[in-house]
């Protein structure tokens, strides 16, 4: 029996209902623990259900964006002259730095034709618009409109203008999820320039994160700059980070570039990272040497086909083909 | 209440609450994950279950535990929270909250509701908190969920001003001691 409140009365149904929310319960606390073991799984679950949302959102987000875009225009309105005047002597410093940028793409041009330069693949990347944040206090994440079908991969880093904002994790068809840089959970490896010193840039809910395991802080000076290092190869190296301040606590912190307040468009790479060097080349023996190796042309020949064989069954490319066809230079001066 | 009126016509207008119901959520789900640009930043409401408390404390009959648990899991999947976590806070709490409109119904302290609706709030992001630092995650500085704590409690009122005298969902304490006062054949219990 059933109360008019939708609420089992009888006993059976309380039992019955009792064990409904056990199960419930326990069902629930197994998708948490889903969730904490195989979180990228879990995230492209959740992606399902924002792709089908996705539409919907991006239609409740239109009369937000209208809100606090009349509250800018008000803004605006309200501080014109003084916003005119500013535009003009930025437009007067731009000019010098424009043609400043003008000799200076013209001598690195002179100067990659001289060296014959091989540049790092260029970086691709598309652009998306932020249809959405996160809600709560658990997690700083934001959803772009661009997703695999896109190009979007797992993990690429995201910016916007003026730098990083985070990196995508979870991967939808027509939508992505970033973590912002700010979140509990978001580490980056930096560099810091000048000093050239390295840094973890942990999130920790603060607009500024933190900078840990810093090599000598006293070496980082407040407004030193502060660009992604390229460590573990996740993110490409010298993406613009911030500046280096120091936070009420002491503690060294970045000042983000990207204004993640005011985020509308974002940027996400697609990035390869160029080739690694993680073993040694087939010149350099990992055995110890023969006592009298013998530099003749056999043994010269000999060495080459072992190393070969040696990176061919470990599945790398053989020195010959590393080297564009070549021969290896101590088979050559055996030779 | 809506316990006047049995039969095909009670079923077809407790489906038309429930139906309400998902779409007030998935309504507050929308406007709180909205990225509110240059407006300026502050503690987001959680502004589903502000709909969700008031539903199960003025219409139970309206948000059954399976509803509950689905719409709890879908405010997980499009805000991002620990998945599972706030679901299984959201139903326990509503859990709570349901025994408090079973224990005491009608006419109730408007502020009792605010308050155990405001501590249910408090379990469900405390739950979460928990979950996260026994496994091991990344939980947020306690004290940072006292402003997204502060502008939920803040909110509640709000939201079930908005549910009952703008869109006449539920029924006012008043209304329900009128109701109570009637004669048994014209009161909450008549065919």
């Amino acid at each position: 029996m059933a109360r008019d409140d939708g609420i089992a009365d009888g006993g059976a149904a309380r039992t019955l209902r009792r064990i409904l929310l056990a199960c419930l319960c326990v069902g629930l606390l197994a998708v948490f623990v889903f969730w904490r073991i195989d979180s990228p799984r879990a995230e492209r679950m959740r992606m399902g259900v924002v792709d089908a949302l996705g539409p919907l959102l991006q239609r409740a987000s239109g009369p937000l964006d209208f809100l606090s875009e009349a509250t800018v225009d008000f803004e605006n309105f309200v501080r014109v002259y003084e916003q005119n005047d500013a535009l003009r002597r930025e437009i007067q410093r731009l000019r010098a730095w424009r043609e400043s940028a003008l000799q200076l793409e013209q001598e690195n041009a002179r100067l990659r034709a001289l060296n014959h330069v091989r540049l790092a693949p260029t970086l691709g990347f598309v652009t998306g618009e932020m249809i959405g944040d996160s809600g709560g206090p658990f997690l700083a994440t934001g959803l772009a409109n661009v997703g695999a079908r896109d190009g979007v991969e797992d993990g690429a880093a995201v910016m916007d203008g003026s730098g990083l904002v985070g990196r995508v994790v979870g991967l939808g068809r027509r939508a992505s999820r970033v973590l912002y840089v700010t979140d509990y959970s978001s580490r980056i490896p930096v560099l810091i320039r000048p000093s050239g010193r390295r840094a973890i840039l942990s999130g920790d809910g603060a607009r500024a994160p933190r900078l840990d395991f810093l090599e000598d802080p006293e070496g980082v000076r407040p407004g030193d700059r502060i660009v992604t290092s390229g460590d573990g190869q996740v993110f490409p190296p010298d993406l613009a980070v911030g500046i280096a301040v120091v936070g009420p606590d002491g503690t060294p912190r970045a000042r983000l570039a990207a204004d993640l307040e005011r985020l509308e468009f974002v940027r996400i790479l697609r990035y390869r990272p160029d080739t690694t060097i993680d073993r040694p080349g087939g010149l350099i023996r990992n055995g110890p040497l023969p006592d009298a190796a013998p530099l003749d042309g056999e043994a010269g020949e000999a060495m080459d086909g072992e190393e070969s064989g040696a990176a061919g069954e470990a599945g790398a490319p053989s020195p010959e083909a590393s080297a564009g066809g070549a021969q290896s230079p101590v088979a050559a001066a055996a030779r | 209440m809506s316990g006047a009126v049995t039969g095909p016509v009670a079923a077809a207008r407790r489906l038309a609450s429930m139906a309400a119901l998902g779409a007030l959520v998935l309504g507050a789900l929308l406007v709180q994950a909205a990225p509110m640009g240059p407006l300026p930043d502050g503690p987001v409401p959680d502004l589903a279950w502000c709909v969700l408390a008031f539903f199960v404390l003025r219409r139970p009959d309206a948000a059954p535990l399976g509803l509950v648990a689905l719409l709890a899991m879908l405010r997980d999947a499009l805000l991002g929270g620990p998945m599972g976590a706030g679901a299984l806070g959201v139903v326990l709490a509503t859990e709570a909250l349901r025994w408090r409109a079973r224990e005491l119904p009608p006419p109730r302290s408007v502020w009792g509701d605010w308050v155990w609706a405001s501590l249910g709030y408090a379990g469900v992001l405390g739950l979460q908190w928990l979950l996260l630092a026994v496994s091991l995650g990344h939980p947020p500085a306690l004290a940072a969920l006292g402003p997204h704590l502060g502008a939920t409690v803040l909110a509640i009122p709000l939201v079930a001003g908005v549910l009952r005298y703008g869109l006449r969902i539920g029924a006012s304490p008043r209304q329900e001691e009128e109701g109570r006062r009637l004669p048994r054949s014209f009161g909450r219990n008549a065919s």
